[in-house]
């Protein structure tokens, strides 16, 4: 069956007992340039082998630019050709001078590796004589000294040139010598904690140049968001020229938005997101139409991987693999090249995929769930239709608020632009960071600049702290440590190993998970699951980060419960009418500030437009319910810096189909501290003593929880970014207490936006609270369970 | 700066690992004000174009020093390092691994029956040029590099940082580095390879009152800070390791010039023999191995023997290896091969395989899978029936 066929079968036939509102995207066709004529011979007649008699006109735009020597982020959307936008320039340039380099950035090894195959491909043609290699944790120590000598291109990653090429300059002088171009692919990935990373590591890399007597040109390829232009600018601490007239053609789009049916009408709660994006697999899969299922979690991922394997027939089944971030380099590469080749015909994957990873033609995209942003949700759909054919998505939404709104505001997603990427490369817990790492690269001069703050007070501090050294104008880096390695640019400390011991003669490694989600999936008797197959833990050596497991038949999962404790450590701004301790903008006099937000007037420009679909409620909300809540009650906002401790508590064993519970089990795990920031609202102290503590904390958590997940609209980052905590009576505030505090190490300023968005986020959970049709609190909005719904209106009672 | 930055500063030290380890210590707090005392002994100074550098000479006599203008000393690098006075021994210390500088350099050279030495001194982190200068100038003034471990660590952290103070490149002579033969040598019998343990166990010359590697940096930062006496046991031990380093090779030298003599330790016929086969004399290897018998010295001596085209030699070791109580399938496979090729019999190698098949129960899978494979073959070229186990 064709794609158009599946789609005029669903229109004519319904989705069955769901809710399906079809939306399609017109084509769009190509615009053309002729190739430039400044364009070097050989590279012309290779182009023009590859059937390339012309260019789409952003990619001419930007080898103009970037010939012109002009910085250039080029914005493009999946499939539009964008790695001609920044080889051509750069191989250009090779060709005619025998000893310029470049040297290429990609968020992953895996990406590199890929590109570097394609270059290879066009250069074994071209010029064979121009060397291009990756260099990576997988780059064996005899070939290391010859990339470092001889390669024209070098493909790497931002942490490699963080901890293995920026440290060791000296000996990659005749890189630094001659570099002309740098190229960052997949800018947009660059953005919360690891963007602010990148752009640390970036002055890091033009200080070197610098230093080695060359400015190179920047060539920048990103997804598209909302601000391509200062992401740029604040990643390379410089202007940027945008290229965002996208040239090439693009196919029909079917957008299916489905919301699956209500199955428990007093609690509004709806069938699973994961049963009915199995079904539309199964569905698609069985039409012969080639599909990739996308899904947040590994969990997920894993669970859709073994129905949908099951739900098909044998021959069909076996061609269905999953694809996540923990798999091994090999295994991924595996299933990439059976994309490519066809033999692998349906994909199960986490976001992994989403980066630009070349697998071929698949036809229609399955998302379990709304990514979580409006970007990602234009990069997983992109991976559908990429050849320009006609192509599907659909997106089926869960019970969460933000996936509601989604499904029953199609128009919203649709018209939306996308998030914008936001960093803060001043966050001082980065900022240190690198100083420090840059102080052992090269002295600092006095008054020496990194970034647009001043570095005095900075380099004095790491000179008390007997780190660094002044002599001669200049401070020198003095102790034996090797500063790159205390830093890792995703955040954390060193990633835990999985082993499977099942075979005792012959342990191997299956996977890697970062730490935090270490105590969450990888405690003692926690069920593991990778590729569809069940392991248990059987031993955590946290310090070593290492968890063994087993393989294991069970017919249970198991789920982990967190428990958070949150305490201030500073108040950075504070106002509204609170009573309590929080005293005006503490610490605000003095304080230096090196902060640089991004996007924050656009916040309001995500506001949810008029609900066309639900009956929006227009007429306020009477306070009800709650007698001791007062119109007019006064709240206080407030944001600074707090530490999160978290610790894993106990684990549930849920059955598999039913998700009823087994039995439960204690984790012994030690807690995990951070030190972020949060914004947070404070409600009358008094309010306790009104209304009784369980009220109060019904009411509370509902509103966390609504708060809590929409958010990320306001806030325009990921779910994982935030994290909501009530409190009935902070510790710190004397009153009932809401915080949202961000999970990223010293935070990267969603906080101080969220103070911004105060009034436009308590109005967004008002909306959805009170518009959702369920009787009590559901999913969707305030949780199940009674009285939290009213007790939250009631919160928010006195907003007009 | 102001409280409340510092504040915050305090907040982030521990996360971001930027605690230094001493809490009382002094703030550095200021640029550094030479000049400063400099460490025990009699320092002159050398003049450069960037500036003076602090040295402080040395001398002391060399046992064997006749050893290291013998022929070993080139023959154990596996090139010519030319008259021994043309040499230049190096040893650095840093103010830490990767990535790190020098501050204090140990330049010797033999002179008559010893070796003088001149340590540099790095006066603070902003002189580096003069002292690279200085270094540099006396070691590019010579002919030969010897070092312990300078090949991979000393020579090529110095090489960096000429670089990135612009300064001319050093030359690139040929270089001993003493580690990997003195490893070969000695490496079983002493406690480990590094220096001090071979100075000790070796040359029976325990050091007393040493200081620790892992201590020096942090010594260097606090001579910098002020403390006079903090670099007095670092520039002895910079000297000790330079001396230790002459006798050493000239140890190395004389043991190989003795050869093989009957009644030595087993590890040290070993070490020897290892030597020699690396120093590109197999004959005296050879001699190492069979001075020191058993099986394992057997093969070793027959993959010798071999090499040299000399199988019928190897054959009986192989043979004796083959036959001991717990029976060496690389030497029965290798009889084998022996008998079927150049002796042409493959029904005796059908023989040994055979037999070693049967007599030993406990080989490995991968053995008994090369083996069977070997069974099979013999059966089928002498036509005798296949008696291993069923195919596949």
């Amino acid at each position: 069956m064709t794609l158009e066929q599946f789609v005029d079968r669903v229109l004519r036939e319904g989705a069955g007992e769901g809710e399906l509102r079809h939306r399609l995207l017109a084509a769009r066709p190509a615009r053309m340039r002729p190739l430039p004529a400044t364009l070097d011979g050989r590279l012309r007649a290779a182009l023009a082998a590859r059937g390339i008699p012309q260019l789409y006109s952003h990619q001419a735009e930007a080898y103009d630019a970037a010939r012109a020597g002009r910085d250039c982020v080029v914005v493009t959307p999946t499939a539009s050709g964008k790695t001609l936008c920044y080889n051509l320039p750069v191989l250009d340039r090779l060709l005619g001078d025998p000893g310029a380099r470049a040297l290429y950035l990609y968020p992953t090894k895996a990406l590199a590796q890929d590109q570097r195959a394609e270059l290879a491909a066009l250069l074994g043609e071209l010029a064979p004589e121009v060397p291009c290699h990756t260099y990576d944790g997988d780059t064996p120590a005899g070939v290391r000294t010859a990339v470092r000598e001889a390669g024209r291109i070098v493909l790497t990653n931002p942490d490699m040139l963080h901890a293995a090429i920026l440290p060791h300059h000296a000996r990659w002088v005749r890189l630094f010598e001659n570099l002309r171009f740098v190229v960052v692919d997949e800018l947009h990935t660059y953005r919360g904690v690891f963007g602010s990373h990148l752009a640390n590591v970036l002055r890091r890399l033009q200080r070197v140049c610098a230093f080695h007597g060359t400015r190179p040109v920047f060539v920048c390829a990103s997804a598209t968001i909302r601000n391509p232009a200062d992401l740029g600018r604040l990643l390379l601490g410089r202007d940027v020229h945008l290229i965002d007239d996208n040239g090439a053609p693009s196919g029909e789009r079917h957008f299916f938005f489905y919301n699956p049916p209500v199955v428990h009408p007093a609690l509004g709660v709806r069938r699973g997101s994961l049963g009915e994006s199995v079904a539309w697999a199964r569905r698609l899969l069985a039409s012969d139409i080639s599909t990739i299922v996308f899904s947040r979690g590994r969990l997920q991922v894993e669970l859709i991987l073994s129905h949908l394997q099951r739900s098909l027939d044998p021959d069909r089944a076996a061609r269905v693999r999953g694809y996540r971030g923990g798999y091994l380099p090999r295994e991924r590469r595996a299933i990439e090249r059976g994309l490519r080749a066809g033999d692998v015909r349906g994909v199960v994957s986490t976001n992994a995929l989403e980066l630009g990873v070349d697998i071929g033609t698949l036809e229609a995209a399955v998302l379990n769930g709304y990514p979580g942003s409006v970007a990602s949700t234009w990069q997983q759909a992109g991976r559908a239709g990429r050849r320009g054919g006609p192509s599907l998505v659909v997106l089926v939404a869960g019970n969460a608020p933000l996936d509601q709104y989604v499904a029953t505001n199609p128009d919203y997603l649709l018209g939306q632009d996308p998030e914008a990427g936001f960093v803060n490369p001043e966050n001082l817990y980065v900022l240190m960071n690198h100083l420090k790492c840059a102080a052992f690269e090269l002295p600092f001069r006095d008054g020496e600049g990194f970034g647009p703050g001043p570095t005095g007070d900075m380099l004095a501090f790491l000179a008390e702290e007997r780190v660094l050294r002044q002599a001669g104008g200049a401070f020198h880096w003095m102790t034996d440590r090797f500063p790159a390695s205390d830093v890792s640019l995703r955040g954390g400390d060193g990633n835990v190993v999985i082993i499977d011991r099942t075979r005792a003669a012959s342990p191997r490694v299956i996977g890697e998970i970062d730490r935090w989600s270490a105590m969450l999936t990888v405690y003692e008797e926690a069920i593991y699951l990778h590729e569809g197959v069940q392991y248990q833990v059987e031993a955590y050596d946290e310090p070593q980060g290492k968890a063994y497991v087993r393989e294991v038949q069970a017919d249970y999962y198991t789920d982990a419960d967190l428990a958070v404790a949150l305490q201030v450590l500073d108040v950075v701004r504070a106002d509204g009418g609170s009573p309590g301790p929080i005293p005006e903008a503490v610490g605000g006099a003095g304080v230096v500030r090196r902060t640089v937000a991004l996007g924050l007037g656009a916040a309001g420009e995500a506001s949810p437009g008029p609900d066309e679909d639900s009956a929006p409620d227009a007429t306020g909300l009477p306070p009800e319910g709650l007698p001791g809540v007062r119109p007019g009650m006064p709240r206080g906002r407030a944001w600074g810096e707090v530490l999160v401790a978290a610790k894993a508590t106990i684990f549930k064993k849920l059955k598999l189909e039913t998700n009823e519970n087994l039995g439960w089990g204690r984790i012994q795990l030690p807690e995990r501290e951070l030190h972020t920031t949060a914004y947070w609202i404070t409600f009358p102290g008094d309010l306790e003593a009104r209304l009784g503590r369980a009220a109060l904390g019904g009411a509370l958590s509902g509103l966390a929880r609504a708060l809590g997940s929409l958010a990320p609209l306001y806030l325009l980052c990921d779910a994982a970014d935030v994290q909501a905590l009530p409190q009935v009576r902070g510790p710190f505030t004397g009153a009932p207490t809401i915080f949202l505090w961000e999970t990223h190490p010293g935070g990267v300023g969603l906080a101080e936006k969220a103070f911004d968005a105060h009034d436009d986020l308590l109005a967004a959970a008002r909306q959805r609270i009170a518009g959702c049709p369920c009787a009590d609190g559901c999913p969707s909005c305030v949780g199940p369970g009674g009285g939290a719904k009213a007790g939250a209106l009631a919160l928010l009672g006195d907003r007009p | 700066m102001s409280a409340d930055l510092r504040a915050r500063f305090e907040g982030f030290r521990a996360r971001a690992g930027a605690a230094g380890p001493v809490p009382d210590a002094p703030p550095a707090g200021g640029p550094a004000a030479p000049p400063r005392p400099l460490p025990g002994g009699v320092w002159a100074t050398v003049e450069t174009p960037d500036g003076p550098v602090p040295v402080r000479d040395d001398h002391r006599a060399l046992p064997f020093v006749s050893q290291l203008r013998g022929p070993w000393p080139s023959r154990i690098a596996a090139c010519d390092l030319g008259p021994v006075e043309g040499w230049r021994w190096v040893d650095l210390e840093t103010t830490g691994l990767a990535g790190a500088r020098a501050f204090l350099a140990a330049v010797g050279r033999v002179e008559g029956d010893g070796l003088a030495l001149r340590q540099y001194l790095l006066e603070d982190l902003d002189r580096e040029p003069a002292f690279l200068t200085a270094v540099s100038a006396d070691l590019a003034g010579g002919g030969a590099f010897v070092s312990y471990n300078g090949r991979s660590f000393d020579l090529p952290l110095l090489r960096d940082r000429l670089h990135l103070a612009r300064l001319p490149e050093l030359p690139n002579p040929p270089h001993w580095d003493v580690l990997h033969a003195a490893r070969r040598l000695w490496g079983e019998g002493a406690g480990g390879a590094s220096l001090r343990v071979l100075q000790a166990e070796v040359l029976g010359a325990p050091r007393s009152g040493d200081v620790p590697g892992e201590w020096i940096p942090a010594l260097y930062r606090e001579w910098l800070e002020g403390d006079g006496q903090a670099l007095d046991g670092v520039c002895a031990h910079n000297r000790e390791d330079l001396f230790a380093l002459g006798e050493l090779a000239a140890r190395l030298a004389a043991a190989l010039a003795d050869g093989v003599r009957p009644g030595m330790p087993a590890p040290v016929l070993r070490g020897l023999a290892r030597a020699y086969e690396r120093a590109g004399d197999p004959e005296r290897a050879i001699a190492g191995h069979l001075a020191r018998g058993g099986r394992e010295a057997s093969l070793e001596a027959a993959r010798l023997l071999k090499r040299l085209g000399r199988a019928s030699e190897a054959a009986p070791l192989w043979d004796a290896a083959r036959a001991g109580p717990i029976p060496s399938v690389e030497a029965a496979i290798e009889l084998a091969k022996d008998l079927e090729h150049r002796r042409r019999d493959p029904g005796a190698a059908l023989r040994v395989v055979r037999e070693t098949l049967r007599g030993s129960p406990w080989i490995g899978e991968a053995s008994r899978r090369a083996l069977e494979q070997r069974l099979r073959r013999l059966c089928r070229k002498t036509g005798e029936p296949w008696d291993g186990p069923a195919q596949g």
